[in-house]
This record gives C-alpha cells, structure tokens and sequence, in this order.
C-alpha cells in the first residue's frame, strides 16, 4: 500500500542518517584538529562544508517533493517537517564546525597558549550532544533527545566560566591575546552547536509525540 | 486537433505530446473537454454521430483517424471508465472475453493469459479460488482491478482510464494508484482525474483543461509546483471549478 510514499520516506530517513552521520564525523574531526592541534584535521573539515551544503539542499528537494506529491498527514507530516527543520540545524553545526576549523588554522606555526580547561570540556560535551541527538533521530529515541536538552545547560555554564575568565588568559602573554581572544570564539561556537543541538532534539521530540517544547503544533 | 458536436466546438487546436511509459493526467472543471480527448484517443467518439475531428491524432506517427482497423486500435488502447463495469459473467470469462474476440480458443493458453492479466492488475490473489463465480459477486474495488486485466489482457500498448477511482473507496484508490505505478513500465497510461491529489501522486506529465482548450501541459511536478498560467494554479488550489 502507498508502495511509491514508502519508498520515498525510506529515501528521505536515508538522506537524513547520511546527513547525520556526516555531522558526527566533521564534529570528531573537528574536536581533534582542536584538541590535539591537528591542522590537516582542521583543513579537511574548513574544505568539506559543501557536503554539508549538498545534502541540505537535496533533503530540502525530496521533502518538498513528497509535500507536494503525497499530502502527508499525521506521522507522515510530522516527519517530513521535522526534517525540513532539522537540516537547518545540522547544516549551522556544520558551519561552526568550519568556523572552529579555520580559527584552528590560524594557530598554526605560532606559540601555542594553554587551552582552558573549560573549552575543552565543552568540546567533548558537543561531540556527545551530536551524537545523541543524531542517535535520538535515527533511532526515534525520546530519552536521548531529552538527554541532549538537559547536557545544555551544562554547555552553557561552561560557558559562561570561559567568558568570565577571559582577562587571566589574556594576561598570559601579551604577544598570544589575539589565540586568547580566538579561544573565546570557539568556546562561543561550541555554545552554538549546543544550541543547534538542542533544536534538533526538540524536533525529533515533535516527530515523537506531536509536541514542540511542550506546545501542540498541529 | 480540433472537435465538434454538431455546432458544439468542444476540444480547440489541442496540441499534445503523449510520452511513452508515462502516465500523463488529464485535469480540469467537468465540461473542459478532457473526457472527450480522453475517449478520441481509441476512438469511441465515434460512436457519436455529430461528432468530428479535423487535425490528426497518431500513434506511433500512425493516423488513428487514417485508414485503420478500428478494433485493432482499440486492441492496442485499452480503456477502463469511472464506474466499474464488468461483464454479467465469470471473473474467468471477463477476462477471456477479448483474447477470445480477437481468436484465441485455446484453453490452455486462455489459462496463461487470465492468470497473467489478473496478476499485472495485482488482484489474482485475491480471486484466483472463484475464477468461475460472478464478477458482479466482487467488490466495487475488485471490479475495477478486474477491468483493467480484462483491458491488459488483449496486450494493449495505452491503457486510458476515465476517473478510474472517483466511485472506490481510499483503500480500494490506493491498490489502483500503486497498480497504475507499476503498469507505467510496461504501458503508456492517460489518466482523467478530477483528483489533484492523484495526479501529483502518480502523473509524470499533466494537462489542465479549460473550455476545451488545453491551457498548460507540462511535468507534473512544475505544473503543481509553479504553474506558469494563472488559471492553472487557481484551478489546482481550489479556487474555482
């Protein structure tokens, strides 16, 4: 029954684990060109933001696609919606994925300052809020989406300590201020891809259950 | 092409390309003319003394109007209507019925091609242990399935169907869409549908009918998409007709 819609959602969760899937990577990659200062890590994500840009673009296609073909209803619907809303998110961490990258790159060749503690933390956060709210879709797993809400805060928190103490870091050296004031961009970045996080678990929430932060959509 | 009945000047200069393993959807307000087009295709205007044509219809570069065997045109374009409409007899004999017309009496081979049509029209099953009861006896979904592998089964190149699903219920319009999705590889389909829905569901090209006059025809998904005529894009939202 509706054999050609089926197969067309099927092409679309396809799209959409693949999109995923290349989140998780360039965050991974990402992570270690900070971490471990790997520029050839950093170079690769900074020039691999078209993929993410393509298969935007080719989920927004197919979706709409199926929107006009298909007039979906019901689970149908939530899910077409959820993934017009949730590339957005995935392509924006994919840009700050790139931001982090490129701020990376200008590291390189100069005198290394000592990254805060804080940043690093919210690094690894980040990484494990992709994953679970790329899992949460994939799987359709309410409790990890909730998960990645909650890590938030956290995030933010961390944060918010980054941007406190930023006048110590910059003290260090006066010859690395501009790596210190970097180093605050990123930890701001990864703020951001705490948030596009968070969105993306919200919408696999609605795609659930019907509800968006607790309000009845549809 | 242009048709008349009588001083009634129903199809005006239709000029349309039908594509092969294709399904191409006819739409349009009730009176448009796309019916009339629908049926000139194998002909059955015909049958309407008033009627004429002026300007060519070809299949395969043939003029169906030309010197022809209209019963072999209407082997090769096969049709199946609104309201389902099998024959007061056997599943078995309805589907027999043309084979047996156009010669063939051997049962054997008979056998062969009611199973074969009854399977491409995704109803064997379901019907396979009462071959030998009444159509009539099925329901009005079944029928209509059932009609289509009596058209399939004198191997027709063009099936046409005139609102097929506009008297099944959403199931029943269902298993015909998806069956119409399968036919499309081996059979060039023309569809009329009153059914917006339908057409961007299972058409590859559609045409929109106006008074007669074919105002746009295109791929199906820029007709619903961004139609370029106005009266296209009214018509396809619901705002008039």
């Amino acid at each position: 029954m509706r054999n050609k819609f089926d197969q067309e959602l099927e092409n679309l969760h396809g799209d959409l684990v693949q999109m995923g899937h290349f989140i998780e990577t360039t965050i991974d990659k990402m992570m270690s060109a900070f971490t471990a200062d790997n520029y050839e890590l950093a170079r690769e994500v900074y020039e691999n933001d078209d993929i993410a840009d393509d298969l935007e673009l080719q989920i927004e296609r197919r979706s709409l696609r199926i929107l006009l073909s298909q007039q979906p209803v019901a689970r149908d619907l939530r899910t077409i919606s959820t993934a017009l809303k949730m590339i957005t998110d995935m392509e924006r961490i994919c840009d700050l994925a790139r931001n982090i990258s490129r701020t990376v790159l200008r590291f390189e060749g100069q005198e290394l300052i000592r990254k805060p503690e804080n940043v690093l933390l919210m690094s690894e956060k980040c990484v494990i809020m992709v994953n679970k709210c790329v899992q949460a879709f994939i799987n359709n797993n309410l409790n990890l989406a909730k998960e990645v809400i909650a890590l938030d805060d956290e995030v933010d928190a961390l944060y918010k300590n980054v941007h406190d103490n930023i006048a110590p870091l910059v003290a260090q050296n006066l010859r690395t201020v501009d790596q210190a004031v970097d180093l605050v961009m990123i930890a701001k970045h990864f703020e951001r891809i705490g948030d596009h996080t968070v969105n993306i678990a919200e919408w696999v929430e609605f795609n659930i259950t019907g509800e968006h932060k607790s309000h009845k959509l549809l | 092409m242009n048709l008349h009945y009588g001083a009634f000047h129903a199809l005006h200069n239709v000029n349309l390309g039908i594509d092969e393993n294709e399904i191409t959807a006819f739409i349009g307000p009730s009176g448009c003319g796309k019916s009339t087009l629908l049926k000139s295709l194998n002909r059955m205007n015909d049958l309407v003394q008033t009627c004429r044509i002026t300007g060519k219809i070809t299949l395969d570069g043939e003029d169906i109007y030309g010197n022809i065997d209209v019963n072999m045109l209407r082997k090769r374009m096969g049709m199946v209507f609104q309201k389902p409409n099998p024959f007061p007899m056997s599943i078995y004999d309805n589907v027999a019925y043309g084979p047996r017309t156009h010669g063939i009496k051997k049962k054997s081979e008979l056998d062969r091609i009611v199973e074969e049509s009854l399977k491409n029209a995704a109803i064997w099953d379901e019907v396979k242990d009462r071959l030998k009861k009444s159509a009539l006896a099925v329901s009005g979904g079944q029928q209509q399935r059932l009609c289509i592998a009596r058209a399939l089964a004198v191997k027709p190149e063009v099936l046409l169907l005139d609102e097929p699903t506009s008297a099944l219920d959403p199931i029943s319009t269902v298993k015909i869409e998806d069956l119409l999705l399968e036919l499309r590889e081996r059979y060039t389909i023309v569809i009329v549908t009153h059914n917006m829905g339908q057409a961007a569901r299972i058409s590859d090209k559609t045409a929109f009918f106006l008074h007669g006059e074919i105002v746009e025809s295109g791929l199906t998904m820029d007709i619903f998409s961004n139609p370029s005529d106005r009266k296209t894009e009214d018509y396809i939202t619901g705002r008039f007709g």
